[in-house]
């Protein structure tokens, strides 16, 4: 009798650790401000022994979680450098790329700016400083206020390889903390310019600028014709597994991938 | 499933094939993208590939080095030479006893590497080996006859930072570099003529470059430099010297009261400072410089009187020479040929043969030929690029004791000293694009043949024959 209460005691503990599994997820703040968050509401809704810890300080803090184990998802809104890939599988880590949605980096400035298009050149010009004055690109006199993220996050180095040819940007330009503070600034600066995730293109005081005729809509997107164009990535070591893999198939999911779609970004089906 | 995988195997066992670098790793994106685009792969795949092929570079041996991501680009080179040399040096004047005569087995190694820091900024560093300024040989079995490292050492020849821009001042182009650094001033000749080819300056230097001016495909570089000689702080501390207070005697003995009291104490910095300004086209190039000392005037503690002083030859003053190097060059057949010129003129001459020679007393300076002229000339056949390469130099150079300063000459034409005039006749081949076989051949006598021998180094030889035979690798 003693040993049977024993045994229960144990696999009870056993199935209230099981029960309470935590998810931890670190990296990019373009996915983990708004859309990972709300993916995992609806997850814990329909599993509520799960609980979550979400980190969202850029790209390259969740690559480098994947790599020293301390997360089982990274977000990741660019591709992981070459550096990173080698350096993980160095440490026995396999780096997997899931694509969970695409964004389009949508070109924002102030809602008064004349400016009604751009080219990618003059985009180029902007932003590595070739130019400093709207007048340069046929709008009113002023000099630009570049809004930009910063080092760690995967736009800054996006934009650096999808919009600049990997040129350095304008000793100018300001570095924010996420895409919020961005369309924030450019929403009360008349002469702001920056770059935001395509969920992020409905801040008050902003307007989406198309490039070469191209805005990042859904097809616009998924065609490949909107230059600035990305896939946003899950990183896991290796295939995933358990709860992490449960939670991946859920955001692919036709379910997840409606809120994908309700937050703003673009869904990958 | 079948296609799948043979679609996999075909894009991975291509790149693999073809090379397993991180160039192929990371050229493979577009080709990647192409295919997705095509539809022949999905996103999912693209990205699984691009890992695929970054992970498997991880497991060869450049994937193994880690550089700092700082570094944009990482650029190795150098070289290693061997050579076989004879001097025969006989001193001044010409015929005096001490006739030197040696054999020698010498090699250098420089191994340089250059860390470009993004778009505008880089920093170099090179080991040489030997301490000289003027040399980087260093013998074999100069130390005892065991086959020790003792020589055998390398030195910090380059540590450097550099920054290029574009528009400054209207140029072109603009660089500035600080610390221990290559420079850029024209110097026409073997080894360098008025710049000894191994110095590396110590300061910085300044170049800004403007494109078509006059002439299409002209260049107009402005260069300057300021060079730190000597930062004297082996001088800072004070020297006691006894002198006498006038007007004061000892209470005891009566005889003038002697105390001690410091002598130069100045720690301020000997200078070297050069200027260019040069025009370059296609086929010739003139470049105006000025080279110049600024030193402070007391320089050696040891050299407590005037007179001591005057004659100090460590004090880097009584240099201001204008030199006007010049290159034409033109094709001969199929190959290059080129005449250059220096001439140069120390505005300083006078006083500057008189220290090197200690003349401080009107008898002593009236004895001393102050030649203050330096000059070259040269015919250049050939380049040694590819296999099978020559090339054929024939120079003649004439540098008065009055003209220049030793520390900058040329160490292997009359010992890198003053009062000397000569010939080189120098011969290469190109085994391959890295390998050269080089002979090279240095005659030099006195120009002020009745000169007295002194321990200065401007004195020169009174004739100097040096034998270069050099087998050269460049990595």
């Amino acid at each position: 009798m003693k040993k049977s209460l024993v045994i229960l005691t144990a696999l009870l503990a056993t199935v209230a650790t099981a029960s309470a599994q935590k998810l931890v997820i670190k990296g990019s703040d373009t996915l983990g401000a708004k859309l990972v968050p709300m993916l995992a509401e609806e997850y814990k809704a329909a599993n509520p022994g799960v609980s979550f810890e979400i980190a969202a300080e850029g790209s390259t803090t969740g690559i480098a979680a994947i790599t020293d184990g301390t997360a089982e998802i990274g977000m990741s809104s660019r591709r992981a450098r070459a550096t990173e890939v080698s350096g993980a599988a160095a440490k026995g880590v396999t780096m997997k790329p899931i694509i969970v949605c695409y964004d389009g980096m949508a070109v924002i400035v102030n809602e008064n700016n004349p400016i009604t298009a751009l080219t990618k050149r003059q985009v180029e010009q902007i932003f590595t400083g070739d130019v400093t004055d709207w007048s340069a690109v046929g709008g009113k006199p002023g000099t630009y206020s570049i809004y930009t993220r910063n080092t760690s996050s995967g736009s800054y180095s996006d934009w650096k390889d999808l919009a600049m040819k990997k040129r350095d940007y304008s000793k100018t330009s300001q570095k924010m903390a996420g895409n919020e503070q961005i369309a924030a600034e450019v929403g009360k600066n008349p002469n702001g310019i920056g770059y935001v995730g395509v969920a992020y293109i409905k801040a008050p005081g902003v307007k989406v600028i198309p490039i070469d005729g191209h805005l990042p809509t859904k097809e616009e997107v998924l065609s490949k014709k909107y230059p600035y164009a990305r896939p946003n990535f899950y990183y896991t070591n290796g295939e995933p597994s358990g709860e992490a893999a449960k939670f991946i198939a859920f955001t692919q999911s036709d379910a997840g991938q409606k809120i994908v779609e309700k937050i703003g970004f673009i869904p990958t089906k | 499933m079948a296609i799948q995988s043979l679609k996999w195997l075909a894009l991975l066992g291509g790149v693999t094939l073809g090379s397993a670098t991180l160039a192929v790793a990371q050229d493979s994106g577009p080709l990647i993208d192409t295919l997705v685009k095509k539809g022949i792969l999905t996103d999912q795949e693209g990205e699984d590939l691009r890992v695929e092929l970054l992970k498997d570079f991880g497991t060869t041996s450049p994937g193994k080095i880690d550089i700092s991501s700082r570094v944009t680009k990482l650029t190795i080179a150098g070289d290693a030479r061997v050579r076989y040399q004879y001097d025969n040096e006989e001193a001044n004047p010409a015929g005096a006893a001490d006739n030197r005569d040696r054999n020698r087995y010498r090699y250098r190694v420089r191994l340089g590497f250059l860390a470009d820091l993004g778009p505008k900024w880089s920093a170099g560093l090179r080991f040489e080996t030997a301490s000289g300024a003027t040399s980087t040989n260093a013998d074999l079995a100069a130390g005892t006859d065991n086959f020790d490292k003792a020589g055998d050492v390398a030195y910090f020849g380059q540590a450097y930072i550099n920054y290029k821009d574009t528009g400054i001042l209207g140029a072109d182009t603009v660089d500035v570099r600080l610390g221990k650094l290559p420079h850029k001033f024209f110097n026409p000749g073997v080894n360098g003529f008025w710049i000894d080819s191994d110095i590396n300056f110590e300061g910085i230097a300044e170049e800004l470059v403007f494109n078509d001016v006059g002439v299409k495909g002209s260049t107009l570089s402005v260069r300057a430099g300021q060079f730190v000689l000597n930062n004297n702080a082996a001088n800072s501390g004070s020297t006691s010297a006894a002198t006498t207070t006038v007007g004061s005697f000892s209470t005891t003995t009566g005889l003038p009261t002697t105390t001690t009291s410091s002598q130069n104490t100045t720690v301020d910095p000997s200078m070297l400072l050069v200027g260019q300004v040069e025009y370059a086209t296609k086929k010739f190039k003139v470049a105006p410089t000025i080279v110049a000392f600024a030193a402070p005037s007391e320089h050696d503690r040891s050299a407590t009187t005037a007179a001591l002083q005057a004659s100090d030859t460590a004090v880097y003053n009584d240099l201001a020479t204008i030199l006007v190097p010049f290159e034409y060059t033109m094709k001969l057949g199929a190959k290059p040929f080129a005449i250059y010129a220096t001439y140069g003129f120390n505005i300083e001459g006078e006083d500057r043969a008189y220290r090197l020679a200690s003349a401080t007393t009107p008898a002593q300076k009236a004895a001393v030929d102050d030649d203050s002229e330096i000059y070259n000339l040269g015919v250049r056949y050939g380049e040694n690029r590819l296999p099978g390469d020559y090339q054929l130099v024939a120079e003649y150079r004439h540098v008065g004791n009055g003209s220049y300063s030793s520390l900058l000459l040329d160490s292997d034409f009359n010992g890198g000293l003053l009062n000397g005039e000569g010939v080189i006749l120098s011969g290469s081949y190109s085994l391959t694009s890295a390998i050269t076989f080089t002979t090279t051949y240095f005659n030099s006598f006195n120009i002020e043949q009745t000169r007295a021998a002194g321990t200065s180094r401007g004195n020169g030889f009174g004739k100097a024959q040096v034998l270069q035979i050099d087998l050269s690798a460049r990595f």
